[in-house]
């Protein structure tokens, strides 16, 4: 049963680069925060159709939930705002790397202390070890020559 | 505080931010439902941005008016339109923010971020390699394999 989360993850993340590479393509044409804009769009007209014609998953209308939980898409805009700021600055390579290495830093903070709604999953000392050679990795990954003409955000 | 920390601080938050967000959703995917939770983040983004174009980005105002880069400008007619299909990856972040919804509860924030990374970075060594879209090809070293394998290595360890 896990390794169907497993791949769940994986195409999750395949299907961000391939994201990554259509909105960038997509801010050539109409401007970065402009192409995030109709990227929010497009998603929410295409879920709202999914929702309409019966594709039910759970109860849009329950109560009591935390305001903050609704911010998760407010969130994401404002990391395209930095990530464009960010990149013709100090470029794409260090950019994805401070990017990737502080990602895994504070997932590890959520995990250990199962914060925003999580259950908490202890860090040891082998998820440190994991989470060096996760970033050693990108880090080897992305400083050969240009990974991508397109910003990654 | 010069422009180049700065813009490093911003690639800091930015990732203190993905993983956040990603957080958020999946509680919020928890209460309400996957594709529920989809369409209220999609949303509430639409909205969030649309008010940051009105209040900061004014060069951008104007549905249908194009701003094209420089970089476009350089390399392609300015006259030609704008694939429709370019608009389509509003449609794959429904995709991404279901399988992150999916995941995030049951393999916890590192996991799911770790295989993302691997996806991520296999998708790109990838593209490069076979130079998708268009994009120029920079094929693959063995640097960059090293760079894959490392990434495993790690996931096997986080596992």
């Amino acid at each position: 049963m896990e390794l169907l989360f497993l791949l769940l993850a994986f195409t999750g993340g395949t299907t961000l680069s391939f994201q990554q590479v259509v909105n960038a393509s997509l801010g050539l044409h109409i401007g970065s925060m402009k192409s995030s804009f109709m990227n929010h769009v497009v998603g929410a007209l295409s879920a709202g159709l999914l929702l309409l014609i019966g594709l039910k998953t759970g109860n849009l209308f329950v109560g009591k939930i935390p305001f903050t939980y609704f911010l998760g898409g407010c969130v994401g805009v404002l990391m395209v705002a930095m990530c464009n700021f960010a990149i013709p600055r100090i470029g794409m390579m260090v950019m994805t790397i401070f990017i990737t290495s502080f990602q895994l830093l504070s997932s590890c903070l959520i995990d250990h202390f199962g914060w925003l709604g999580a259950k908490s999953i202890p860090f040891t000392f082998v998820r440190g070890i994991g989470i060096f050679l996760l970033v050693v990795g990108a880090f080897f990954v992305f400083t050969k020559g240009r990974t991508r003409a397109y910003d990654t955000c | 505080m010069n422009n180049k920390s700065l813009a490093i601080l911003f690639s800091m938050l930015a990732g203190v931010f993905v993983a956040v967000a990603t957080r958020l959703n999946a509680s919020l995917g928890e209460r309400i439902g996957i594709l529920e939770s989809s369409f209220v983040i999609h949303l509430a983004g639409a909205l969030f941005a649309f008010f940051l174009i009105l209040l900061f980005f004014r060069k951008e105002r104007g549905v249908l008016r194009r701003a094209p880069s420089k970089q476009l400008a350089g390399r392609q007619d300015e006259r030609e339109k704008t694939p429709v299909y370019l608009f389509g990856g509003g449609v794959l972040g429904i995709v991404i923010v279901l399988c992150a919804n999916l995941s995030v509860p049951k393999l916890g924030m590192v996991l799911t971020m770790g295989i993302f990374l691997m996806g991520n970075l296999i998708f790109a060594v990838a593209a490069d390699h076979f130079g998708f879209f268009g994009l120029p090809v920079f094929k693959i070293t063995r640097r960059r394999l090293l760079g894959l394998a490392c990434t495993a290595l790690g996931l096997m360890f986080v596992l």
